[in-house]
């Protein structure tokens, strides 16, 4: 187990990655004004995802929505945990902004010019297919 | 008007459907099925009417008691790899009835046995691939077949290797994490292959399968939460007998983490 001691944070968050539990603990309210911490975690917690697995990613966003809801209804979360989740999902927006607009100064990629539909059972999505 | 490639297709398509008919052998029935397994993977998924058409044959034999119940192994596993490749081409829709449909389920999830094999097991790693390409199980759920939702968690388990290929590892997990998602209801039969997997004594015992069933039951955190404490106490070990990921569900410990982490999955 390998500690990780990120400042002072109000709130504990155990993640859990192939083994490896990572835990931030503290009570400094100024660190969530922190992009280095936050950006930190982001990385911590970014896992490699294929390009062509939209449709696992589909299934992580409904997961993701019945989270949010889940956790909504039943109120646990706490101020300070909200407030990590709005820097998150902030840094995630501007982080994809900025990926889109690498990837148009740089032309489209050859490899995702054709788009092709795959069927699943209940639900359609789109991956990429190379040429 | 059909082009010179769909015109191709389907005359051999129709030329191997109405040999599969008429053939019994192995000898002979190997090397047709794996040319009509190479036709079909070459066709995309919603074909032109006349595709449609030339499959007709291939389909009919292959829902054949002479080839699904063939006494051959792999005749049976060829059978059903070109099946599931049928059932790519024809997503969203079944291409057999429900009564049909339910029997080519429990010959996939009997085919899950074969990843236990050192070698022999590629048609199954085939059938895996097409299973969880077009969500195959969304169909097999439909249908209530939840005894063979158990059985294939127990397969894969069970036979999980550090050999098989990584694609194949991560079709494991998408399964299993899309049969518990999309469940109405998770029964104990259910949750106890996955509890067993990441008992603490099995992460010596089968390390593969001590990852594989973390990964499912943490993909699955919020769904498997209602339903995990009660699975613990049925099992007659401790919670903490179990893997960490377990006692944090069981103690609400995990939410904040999971839900930034399927922030991060879903960007």
């Amino acid at each position: 187990m390998m500690k990780e001691a990120m400042g002072n944070m109000s709130i504990t968050i155990i993640v859990y990655l192939t083994g490896y539990a990572f835990v931030f603990q503290g009570q400094d309210d100024h660190l969530l004004e922190s992009l280095g911490s936050i950006q930190f975690l982001m990385k911590l917690l970014k896992p490699i995802v294929s390009t062509t697995k939209f449709g696992y990613k589909l299934l992580s966003l409904r997961q993701n929505d019945d989270m949010l809801k889940n956790t909504t209804m039943t109120g646990r979360l706490d101020s300070s945990s909200a407030e990590v989740f709005s820097r998150v999902q902030e840094i995630l927006v501007n982080c994809k902004e900025l990926k889109t607009c690498q990837n148009d100064s740089r032309g489209r990629d050859q490899s995702y010019a054709k788009m092709k539909p795959v069927v699943l059972y209940g639900r359609l999505v789109e991956i990429s297919r190379k040429n | 008007m059909m082009n010179a490639s769909e015109r191709n297709a389907t005359t051999k398509l129709r030329r191997v459907g109405k040999k599969l008919l008429k053939k019994s052998s192995v000898h002979k029935l190997l090397p047709l099925l794996q040319k009509l397994e190479s036709l079909l993977s070459s066709l995309e998924q919603e074909p032109t009417e006349p595709i449609q058409e030339s499959l007709v044959p291939s389909k009919k034999a292959l829902i054949s008691d002479k080839l699904l119940r063939h006494t051959d192994e792999d005749v049976k596993l060829s059978v059903l790899s070109c099946i599931t490749e049928i059932t790519r081409i024809t997503a969203p829709d079944a291409p057999y009835d429900d009564e049909q449909m339910k029997e080519i389920f429990k010959l996939i999830a009997a085919s899950f046995e074969k990843l236990s094999h050192i070698s022999g097991h590629e048609k199954a790693l085939d059938i895996l691939d097409n299973v969880d390409k077009v969500k195959l199980c969304m169909v097999m759920l439909d249908l209530e077949c939840n005894d063979l939702a158990i059985e294939m968690f127990k397969h894969f388990l069970r036979f999980i290797r550090s050999n098989h290929p990584r694609n194949a590892i991560h079709s494991m997990e998408s399964i299993m994490t899309l049969i518990l998602q999309e469940s109405d209801d998770i029964s104990p039969d259910l949750l106890r292959p996955l509890l067993d997997s990441v008992w603490n004594e099995n992460k010596a015992l089968s390390p593969m399968s001590w990852i594989l069933g973390e990964k499912v039951i943490r993909n699955c955190a919020v769904k498997l939460k209602p339903y995990l404490m009660k699975a613990v106490e049925s099992s007659g070990r401790a919670l903490n007998e179990y893997a960490d990921i377990v006692t944090d569900i069981c103690q609400n410990k995990s939410e904040s983490v999971n839900v930034i982490f399927q922030m991060v999955l879903n960007f």
